[in-house]
């Protein structure tokens, strides 16, 4: 079996498979055989598999989605302040590096479930382009997604806390408020 | 030659020692990796000590004892794969990783098979193989360039697209070793290069399919 950190393709995916004869089947207790037309272009899962065999599929690859995103432009925006159904945040865009301005959107443009996220300090990706179907429509859209990173832990603020402190220092610069620090 | 990029998929793969049973959609939800509807809706493939695979609408998860995988073909969401593996190995923070791979696979289609061909000829030139085949003609081809060290890697593979007819595929693959075992090396590489990376990839795809 090759192993590396390529993507498989679909030519590959046909070729590598491995043969794990300990596994107990997730769908039954059948005892399986070793197949060797497993189909790469599918993201299905293979029919011996799901049947209970013991031939387990190195990745696929996916079929040609429905409908395609097309990039035009990308922002990446931070939330300064959520005041009834607007939303005033920073932009970078991420298009061509080095533009920031701030903008007021609509609450109603995040969707629901990232809503939660969109507090002060949320950071959002904010993407403008077009929705290409495979029936060849084209629609022009926008996406704004929250990203989602797991919470701050105790040990990267007080990382990020000595960081500063030691930027502070190098830098000369005297710390008079300290009210707000944690 | 013409050519439209019809796919573009991007995908880490992660190389060192897994515990597949865990990788479901609800220990990714439950740590607020992805949104709960997304964890509803998962396609969950298999659950089981030696592999998981589920599926959401932005992203395909498959993560076996040696090797993590994840993989999208949404370019708005190239950012939000960075973010989740990052998220998933900040939690796993004391599991052992050997290698990162960050890869760009495109799918163009060409105007002709002619054009296609052409491609095929001005890449891999058949002079050399006249002599001893009939008909040669570009299967696979993958060239490699060391990056600081012998050990990473850019490897780009240019083939015929199994996706798109006439079509090329162009996948890039950057490989960095990780030494120790060491996470947060590994998340320290994904967080500043990953930009980068796709962003070369996808120049080297657009210097290649021009080349005529």
């Amino acid at each position: 079996m090759r192993i590396s950190t390529e993507h498989t393709t679909a030519e590959q995916a046909r070729e590598d498979y491995i043969v794990v004869p300990n596994i107990k089947p997730v769908a039954g207790e059948r005892q399986g055989t070793l197949v060797n037309d497993l189909v790469g272009t599918s993201t299905e899962l293979p029919k011996e598999l799901a049947e209970g065999s013991y031939v387990v599929r190195i990745p696929s690859a996916a079929a040609i989605p429905r409908h395609r995103f097309k990039v035009l432009q990308k922002f990446e925006g931070t939330v300064l302040e959520i005041s009834g159904q607007e939303c005033r945040a920073l932009i970078r865009d991420l298009t061509s590096p080095g533009n920031v301005e701030e903008v007021t959107l609509s609450v109603e443009e995040i969707s629901e479930s990232d809503r939660s996220l969109a507090v002060p300090g949320g950071i959002f990706y904010w993407y403008i382009g077009y929705d290409d179907h495979i029936g060849g429509q084209r629609y022009r859209s926008s996406a704004i997604i929250f990203r989602r990173f797991p919470f701050w832990r105790e040990k990267d603020l007080v990382n990020a806390k000595k960081k500063a402190s030691s930027l502070i220092e190098r830098l000369g610069w005297k710390r008079e408020d300290t009210t707000h620090q944690r | 030659m013409s050519q439209t990029l019809e796919t573009d998929s991007a995908s880490i793969i992660i190389l060192g020692s897994f515990n597949p049973a865990i990788f479901h959609p609800i220990w990714f939800k439950t740590n607020g990796l992805i949104k709960p509807d997304e964890a509803d809706s998962a396609k969950l493939e298999v659950t089981h000590p030696a592999i998981s695979i589920f599926s959401v609408e932005w992203f395909r998860l498959q993560v076996e004892q040696e090797k993590f995988s994840v993989q999208t073909d949404d370019e708005a969401h190239f950012e939000l794969l960075s973010d989740l593996t990052m998220g998933t190995f900040s939690l796993l923070e004391h599991n052992p990783v050997r290698a990162l791979g960050m890869n760009r696979t495109m799918h163009f289609k060409v105007d002709s098979v002619e054009a296609w061909h052409a491609f095929g000829d001005k890449i891999a030139p058949k002079d050399v193989w006249h002599g001893i085949m009939k008909e040669p003609g570009l299967l696979s081809l993958t060239m490699q360039e060391p990056k600081g060290n012998f050990e990473n890697h850019i490897r780009v593979k240019v083939e015929p697209s199994s996706k798109v007819k006439p079509g090329i595929l162009i996948d890039v693959n950057n490989h960095f070793e990780i030494k120790d075992n060491d996470v947060q090396m590994m998340l320290s590489i994904l967080k500043e290069s990953w930009r980068d990376v796709l962003a070369k990839s996808r120049k080297i795809a657009d210097y290649l399919i021009r080349r005529e």
